[in-house]
């Protein structure tokens, strides 16, 4: 299941759609918007993304994931929108016979998400100012323009 | 052909909108579009080679040929997660 939405992400119940019968292991990861970057103070957090391919390459991590460690069943769902400090912005759980496969494919998962899924975060610290992380250029304007 | 591209983040804010429409000859490659754009869009400046083109959801080399009907959109440096 992979899902891009503006509600807060239910860890649990990501969790409990990847159970099944043959998996011993169900691994899972959150990603947590966190109250400083570099050294200044995190006000919010405004994600936004290119929500058609976003969801493609998450389906191509999906694959790669279940290729590669046997992966039985993989959910991926991440946050748009205006996030908080503490908010969730991403849960990803997979499950596997066994749990070398879950630890090694989630770390995978998350990485290559990191690097291929269209999505971008605008940071607005508390100084009042804003910068698209992964190092745009220039002073950000604030998220509502 | 006239061209569709979706802007994102820092190059949607500097374009001022989320789309732009772009007149280019038949055989413009991605690498030609993107200098287009660099001419209309000051953010494209300093982000230099770290922009990917997509081309109907799929990153492209700069040698990728636009068809009509692509949609295209500006990749800058990605941060989800």
């Amino acid at each position: 299941m992979i899902r891009i939405r503006k509600e807060p992400l239910d860890l649990g119940a990501i969790a409990r759609s990847v159970e099944d019968p043959a998996c011993g292991a169900v691994a899972t990861f959150a990603g947590v918007v966190r109250n400083e970057n570099a050294g200044k103070a995190v006000e919010r957090i405004h994600y936004e993304a290119y929500e058609p391919m976003a969801r493609k390459k998450m389906a191509q991590i999906v694959e790669e994931m279940k290729e590669r460690w046997g992966i039985r069943i993989v959910a991926i769902e991440h946050r748009i929108g205006e996030l908080r400090v503490g908010d969730v912005s991403v849960v990803m759980a997979v499950s596997s016979p066994h749990r070398k496969e879950a630890f090694e494919a989630i770390r995978y998962g998350m990485d290559r998400l990191k690097a291929t899924v269209p999505i971008w975060k605008l940071e607005h610290f508390e100084d009042g100012t804003a910068a698209w992380a992964g190092g745009h250029p220039g002073q950000a304007q604030s998220s509502s323009s | 052909m006239e061209v569709r591209v979706l802007l994102f983040a820092s190059v949607r804010q500097s374009a001022g909108g989320d789309e732009i429409r772009i007149d280019v000859p038949d055989g413009t490659t991605a690498g030609d579009l993107l200098d287009r754009l660099r001419e209309k869009i000051p953010a494209l400046e300093g982000l230099a080679d770290r922009i990917k083109l997509a081309v109907n959801e799929e990153f492209v080399d700069r040698s990728y040929e636009i068809q009509p009907g692509d949609e295209t959109a500006v990749i800058p440096p990605m941060s989800g997660g």
